[in-house]
Order: C-alpha cells, then sequence, then structure tokens
C-alpha cells in the first residue's frame, strides 16, 4: 500500500512548481495515495521485455534553413514584454 | 433546413443546389446560437463573417460546418485548452488539421468545451463549466471531448473533431449515441494540437454516422512533415471500403472480461451482447478471446500519460503566453502562484503523480516497469491479430454519468477508460459505435479495435452493423 502524508505532496509540488493550499495537499495526499496503491498491481508483471518507442519513425529531419517569424508574433501573447524584444519577468537572483 | 442531417446527405443537397453553402452555414450558426446556452458545447462560437461567395462545392466540406475542441490551435483564436492558464492565449497559427479542414472548404462555427488539457472524462473539469448531454441534461456527454460531442449528438453541427489520449473520444460518441474513432497513432498530425501525452495523443472525428466519420478522417489523414511521429503515407479515402457487407469470413475475437460482464452496467452488457448477436447473424464469427495483460492497461496508463503531461505542461508558467499571476515576489514564486492558481485540481493531481513517478526513487518501480508492460500488451494484441482480425467490446463498462456524482471519485472515473487505453498505449485504432440506448433512453455504444493502419477494416465492419440497424437514426429530443 502507498500512503502519502502533507510533506511528500509538498516536496513533489515544488518539484511540479505548484503552490497547494493546505486542504489541497490533504486531499491530494489521500487520492494519489489510492491512486498509487492501484499502480501498484504492475509489480505483478515479472516477465522482462524491452520498452519500444510509439512511433516507428527514426531520425525525422528537415532542412537546416533558418526559418523567420516575427517579434510581434512571439511576443504577442506575452504577459509583459520590452522594446518589442524582451519577455519581461520578475527578479531572478535574490542579492 | 432539416436538422440532424448527415454530412452525406448536406453533401448531395448542396451538389443538387436544393440548398446554398451560405443558407447551410447560417442554419447551424442559428442552431448553435439556439442551443449552445442550454448544453455549454461551445466556449466560444464564432460568427461566420465570410460566406463562401461560390455555390460551386468542389470542396469536400463547403457549406458543410463544424467545431474544433479548445486544444487544437486556430490561428487568431483563443486556444485555452478548457483551462484558466490558457485563457487569453491566442494561437498564432493553425494546426494541420485545422488547415486541412479549412482547405477543404470548412466553416469553424467555434472551439468546443473540454475537461481542462483534456485530462478527465467527463467534461466537468473545464475551467468554463461542463457540458450537458442532450440526451439527458443532468449528465455527462463524456469527456474529455464533451463539448465536440454534445454538439454533434444535438444537431448542431454535422461533425466536431476532438482528441484522445485514453478514451476521450471514444467514450463520449458511447455517450452521446455518435461514432467517434481514435486513429492509429500518427495517421492524423498533432502539429497544433496542445499536448498533454505525445505518445498516445491524437485528433478524432465525432459524427453520428459511419461514412461521416470515415469522410472527415479521409481529410485529416496525410503525412505532416511538422510532426515527427506522423506516418509517412498520404492521404486516403476511408469511404470507398464502406460496401455495407462484412468483409468476408471475418473473424472477431470479444475480451473475456467484457463477456463475464463483472464492473459493466446491465444494460450495457445487455445492448453489448444484442451486437454480437447481429455481428453473428450478418455472417461475423465471433470467438472469446483472453488477453491477460490487458487488465494492466489503466496502471500502464496512469503512469506514462501522467509522466508525459507533467512534462508538457511545465511550459505553463506565466513567461511566455497566458495566464501571470500578480504580487508575486520573484521568479519562483511566479511560476509557483501562477500554476497554483491557474490549473485546476485535476490538472495538478496529474501533475503531481507524473513528477512522483519520474523521481529519481520511484522511476524504475513506476516508469520504467510501465513503459516495459506497454511493450508487453503491445504483444499480446499483435499476436491476438494473428488470431482474430479485430477485437470487439463495449466502449466504456457505464452509462452517462450523472454530472456532480461519478466526478466526486477520481479512481472510479478512471476505471471508466479501462476498455479505452489498452489501445491508446499501443497506438492502435479503434472506432465506437452506437447499439441502442438503455431504458431509461441513454446512449451506448460499442468498439472494435484493430492493428495499426486498419482503418479501412474498422470502417467496413462498423459501416455493415450500423446500416442493418437503426441506432444511428436516433437522436435525443428537444433540439428540432
Amino acid at each position: 500500500m502507498v500512503t502519502f502524508g502533507t510533506a511528500d505532496i509538498a516536496s513533489i509540488a515544488r518539484l511540479s512548481g505548484l503552490d497547494l493550499s493546505i486542504e489541497e495537499q490533504e486531499a491530494f495526499a489521500r487520492q494519489l495515495a489510492e491512486i498509487l496503491t492501484y499502480t501498484q498491481q504492475l509489480e505483478n508483471v515479472s516477465q522482462q521485455i524491452t520498452a519500444e518507442p510509439a512511433t516507428t519513425n527514426v531520425n525525422e529531419f528537415r532542412e537546416d534553413k533558418v526559418v523567420e517569424f516575427p517579434n510581434e508574433k512571439i511576443l504577442e501573447n506575452a504577459p509583459q514584454t520590452e522594446d518589442n524584444a524582451y519577455f519581461v519577468v520578475p527578479r531572478i537572483l535574490q542579492h | 433546413m432539416k436538422s440532424f442531417l448527415t454530412i452525406k446527405a448536406l453533401r448531395a443537397a448542396l451538389t443538387k443546389k436544393e440548398i446554398t453553402p451560405q443558407e447551410s452555414i447560417k442554419f447551424f450558426s442559428a442552431r448553435l446560437q439556439k442551443y449552445n446556452p442550454s448544453l455549454n458545447a461551445a466556449i466560444e462560437l464564432f460568427e461566420p463573417t465570410e460566406l463562401p461567395e461560390s455555390t460551386s462545392v468542389n470542396q469536400k466540406l463547403l457549406g458543410i460546418p463544424g467545431l474544433i475542441k479548445d486544444n487544437i490551435s486556430q490561428k487568431n483564436r483563443i486556444t485555452s485548452c478548457g483551462s484558466k492558464i490558457l485563457s487569453n492565449y491566442h494561437a498564432p497559427y493553425d494546426a494541420t488539421i485545422t488547415k486541412r479542414l479549412k482547405t477543404a472548404g470548412a466553416t469553424i462555427l467555434g472551439r468546443t468545451n473540454m475537461d481542462e488539457f483534456a485530462m478527465g472524462s467527463s467534461g466537468e473539469f473545464s475551467a468554463f463549466g461542463a457540458t450537458c448531454n442532450p440526451w439527458s441534461i443532468d449528465r455527462s456527454p463524456g469527456g474529455s471531448s464533451s463539448g465536440s460531442a454534445a454538439a454533434v449528438a444535438a444537431g448542431l453541427v454535422p461533425w466536431a473533431i476532438g482528441t484522445e489520449t485514453g478514451g476521450s473520444v471514444r467514450q463520449p460518441a458511447s455517450f452521446c449515441g455518435l461514432v467517434g474513432l481514435y486513429p492509429t497513432y500518427g495517421l492524423f498530425s498533432r502539429y497544433g494540437l496542445v499536448a498533454f501525452a505525445s505518445s498516445t495523443d491524437q485528433a478524432g472525428p465525432l459524427t453520428r454516422t459511419v461514412y461521416d466519420n470515415a469522410y472527415i478522417a479521409s481529410i485529416l489523414s496525410g503525412h505532416d512533415a511538422h510532426d515527427s511521429t506522423s506516418i509517412p503515407k498520404p492521404s486516403q479515402d476511408f469511404t470507398k471500403y464502406l460496401t455495407g457487407d462484412l468483409p468476408e469470413n471475418i473473424t472477431i475475437g470479444v475480451l473475456e472480461e467484457a463477456l463475464d460482464g463483472e464492473g459493466i452496467h446491465p444494460a450495457v452488457r445487455s445492448r453489448f451482447e444484442e451486437a454480437l448477436k447481429h455481428l453473428r447473424s450478418l455472417g461475423a464469427t465471433i470467438k472469446p478471446i483472453s488477453l491477460p495483460d490487458l487488465k494492466y492497461g489503466i496502471s500502464v496508463y496512469f503512469v506514462l500519460s501522467r509522466a508525459e503531461a507533467a512534462s508538457n505542461l511545465a511550459r505553463y508558467d506565466g513567461t511566455l503566453y497566458g495566464m501571470r499571476a500578480r504580487d508575486v515576489k520573484d521568479l519562483q514564486d511566479m511560476y509557483r502562484k501562477t500554476r497554483g492558481e491557474g490549473f485546476g485540481a485535476e490538472v495538478k493531481r496529474r501533475i503531481l503523480m507524473g513528477n512522483y513517478v519520474l523521481s529519481a526513487s520511484y522511476k524504475d518501480a513506476f516508469y520504467t516497469k510501465a513503459m516495459q508492460v506497454r511493450a508487453l500488451i503491445n504483444r499480446e494484441l499483435e499476436n491476438a491479430f494473428k488470431e482474430v482480425d479485430l477485437l470487439v467490446s463495449p466502449t466504456t463498462p457505464s452509462l452517462p454519468f450523472r454530472l456532480g456524482v461519478e466526478s466526486q471519485d477520481p479512481l472510479a472515473m478512471y476505471l471508466a477508460d479501462y476498455f479505452t487505453v489498452p489501445n491508446c498505449v499501443t497506438g492502435m485504432p479503434a472506432i465506437s459505435i452506437p447499439c441502442g440506448l438503455s431504458g431509461e433512453g441513454l446512449p451506448i455504444g460499442f468498439q472494435f479495435i484493430g492493428p495499426r493502419l486498419s482503418e479501412p477494416l474498422l470502417y467496413q465492419t462498423a459501416y455493415a452493423y450500423e446500416q442493418s440497424t437503426d441506432f444511428h437514426k436516433l437522436i435525443p429530443a428537444g433540439f428540432e
């Protein structure tokens, strides 16, 4: 049986870049434990086999040619931009 | 104009000039305006401002409008994937399948409602409200392609495009009395489809008849250089396989789990057994087949789809597009608050699970194991197709969920995908078609599963069954 504490959830939430409320942490801890316990049935499978990719395509290359895309188009959905050249974000490093 | 006309009937009427493309587009647009408020099938309807000028119908979908699911890019339209985090995002390009539909002359009349980022089986996880099932408005039309299914079932448009990762086209098709295809992985381009689980995501047509479905599938199919997993074959015409007869000497395997009926609603079981009997009467040999690894399909799908989703949804962080949280201290705070506020509970659940099964201590136990079991399921299905031409099963074990009820229990909802996930994780095609109603008038569907690239066989078989029954003629009341 898989069990989850709120501390486990908090740590995965940090990895996932997600802010969760205490209620969410508690609910998810319960729900994930249930789902993962069900998923543990995979341990019953003992056969060895090599995993395969979903597609038989290999190395689908395109021509190494630059395709222009105007800055306006690239920036048009951005929450904050500057000089039609930058995505503006909050401070990255603390002093 | 009559409601509930099929694509085939519309083509005939347009060719004979009984109606013009303009009249047809205005007719369906008006139906959407009238009935969408009560169904919430479309998040946004588009005014058909650019009506085609000609009345000649050399383009296959001229005058035959449809809808596209909100996670498929339509240029300059909001493509929000049913989520708050993209509620202001305008796609700067058309998905390849959108382009192909437009090149075929289609007018797209809106973007359909869906579970957020295609994660759900009832439509209730949309950030824009649930969609109702036209057959019973207190019930779900299924998910995640909830809006696409509801709109076609109510005759608001003759076709709509959904997407499927584990059952999200076929299960709504079953809940709404429609035909839904999950194609061979790579048959339809994924370029412009917002990624959830890249190794199983596929678009799929939802229509009221098999012919209509094959018609749309033909337009969508064909290699696309923009999608590196696209099958390197040109487009094909699937309608030419619709002879009306079953393929000679066809042998169809029925899953033992489907026969013993455990966990399957009695009405689903009854309609399914009647469908088998009917197939026998048409000349099919039906034999029971045991595929013991299929029962791991759900667990395999849980692990792989959530791992891929955690990776695919990492890009939604408030930097380049979409929602950004206010009052943030720094970059990390921006990521966490944006995603915390912008994603709904189901999406968060899946991201958490995905990162868990990929994390260092658990990757071997879950992810690597799931990849191996996927290969086992693939081998088991490939071996099955040496003995039988197709497999058959109910599409989903239950009747349409009651809105607000089943969604309270996540695990129970996930098990609804039991019959649809095995072929999704192996990239094999399947088609769901109606096989009748329950005692209280709710639609029930069943499905054929085939080996890769067996769409011709699937369509031919489904068509033969359909044409010898009347289920495709049933329509819900109240949408005249």
